[in-house]
């Protein structure tokens, strides 16, 4: 009887290793309507806001673009109604603050600013103050809060 | 021990280089990688100058990954290290410059000044196959390679769709909200500039709905179609909606869309029959007889 196979000269451990890795990120990604666990690790991973960097490391290979509902607010805290600027964004809103081009339109005039994020997926939520204040390098040094649900603006 | 062991070292490929096939693969997915990271390389220098020029101190990072050099420094590595396999078909050299980019990618995904870019977590994925194939081509032969090549990258194409697929199982993407105000409120592109002078907002929300919940639906079901359609037909898949999504809603989304673009393609040279193993060197029948090993060649399509 003839017994056809693949044959190679050696197991592929790389293969089943990367198989693997496949396999685990996609059960995360479908736990994630699941389990407020991986919900709250996932909101806080787009609020740079994981227990530790290497958490938040850790999950960074994980696909999630244009996912939950993300919105930030820029706040006037000058002005009298507080709201200069609202809107979605596709992932991540706290690149309004970090990124490029956002980066340049809220700090080029060296002023200090705050920005109200919030991510929402299926009923779960998580909002953060983020405070960026100009240091003495000439840039600005960024401090983070959570707020509660009450104080959205 | 195996009688042929010595026959296969001897007439299967010379495995310090690739051959013609794998290394046509190997450069079709490094190369879309590649362009996908040049394609935002204007975006990308401007991003560098307003990094030096207004520095953001977010002690949530580590100090050398919020450094604008190291920044350049991985983005330039994995651009110049990715030109390179088009001058040599050296396995080793393919085996670090995967590895390299690898790790360079990485540090892109969790740097400060590009962590929210996705571009640089496909790539990471493209560069995690490379890695393998490059690792790979010592040991099996191109059409195996092909075969194990194209399950894996059809498997991270899925894996990839249903990160946006799952994130956007909730209300105010079914109710197109969301995408209504990325999209169609004031985005510069032919499609919703062409909705906005032709639509009503009410028809412009409708739309949005349908637009958005095609989107969820379409992730969703390539991920599962992916898993059960043949290969090549899954390769075909990926690459057209790929490229729908990039042409309909954002020609920049080509950063982030060529490097799943390139692994699809992988499927495409696939000479494997749908549903069918290929006998990677031999056809072993109880008592040893022997036949020729067998190695792919000719055109990568078939005939």
């Amino acid at each position: 009887m003839i017994r056809q196979r693949l044959i190679c000269d050696k197991r592929d451990i790389a293969g089943a290793a990367l198989c693997s890795l496949v396999v685990c990120v996609s059960i995360w990604q479908l736990a994630l309507p699941l389990s407020r666990n991986v919900q709250n690790a996932t909101l806080a991973r787009f609020h740079l806001a994981s227990p530790s960097f290497a958490l938040w490391a850790l999950q960074q290979p994980i696909p999630t673009m244009y996912s939950f509902e993300n919105r930030y607010w820029i706040i006037d805290e000058k002005a009298s109604h507080g709201i200069q600027e609202t809107k979605i964004v596709n992932h991540f809103p706290t690149r309004l603050i970090t990124f490029g081009d956002n980066r340049y339109r809220l700090f080029k005039d060296g002023i200090s600013k705050t920005v109200v994020v919030r991510s929402r997926y299926r009923g779960n939520e998580r909002m953060t103050r983020c405070r960026a204040l100009p240091n003495t390098n000439g840039g600005f040094t960024w401090e983070s809060q959570q707020l509660s649900g009450d104080l959205v603006p | 021990m195996n009688p042929l062991r010595h026959l296969q070292s001897d007439q299967c490929e010379n495995r310090s280089q690739l051959t013609s096939e794998a290394i046509s693969v190997y450069r079709i997915v490094a190369g879309c990688m590649v362009l996908g990271l040049i394609w935002k390389l204007p975006g990308f220098v401007f991003f560098y100058r307003v990094y030096e020029a207004i520095p953001i101190v977010d002690t949530f990072f580590p100090a050398l990954l919020r450094a604008d050099w190291f920044l350049a420094l991985t983005y330039g590595m994995v651009v110049v290290l990715g030109c390179g396999v088009f001058v040599t078909r050296s396995r080793r050299y393919l085996v670090w410059q995967s590895i390299l980019s690898c790790l360079a990618l990485f540090c892109l995904c969790i740097h400060q000044g590009s962590y929210n870019d996705v571009t640089f977590m496909t790539a990471w994925w493209s560069s995690a196959w490379l890695a393998w194939y490059a690792n790979r081509a010592r040991h099996a032969d191109t059409e195996a390679l092909l075969h194990a090549g194209t399950f894996l990258a059809n498997i991270i194409i899925a894996m990839i769709l249903l990160g946006g697929g799952v994130g956007k199982w909730t209300a105010e993407y079914w109710s197109g909200n969301v995408l209504y105000e990325i999209y169609f409120v004031e985005r510069d592109f032919w499609v919703f500039n062409l909705l906005r002078d032709n639509f009503s907002v009410d028809s412009q929300q409708a739309i949005a709905k349908w637009y958005s919940r095609m989107i969820v639906v379409l992730e969703t079901g390539c991920f599962a179609a992916l898993w059960c359609l043949p290969r090549r037909y899954g390769s075909l898949l990926a690459i057209t909606v790929f490229t729908s999504i990039a042409l309909f809603s954002n020609f920049y989304l080509f950063s982030v869309l060529l490097s799943p673009i390139g692994l699809a393609t992988v499927g495409l040279f696939s000479a494997v029959a749908v549903g069918k193993s290929p006998i990677c060197h031999e056809a072993v029948q109880e008592n040893s007889i022997l036949f020729t090993p067998q190695i792919a060649s000719g055109s990568p399509f078939p005939q």
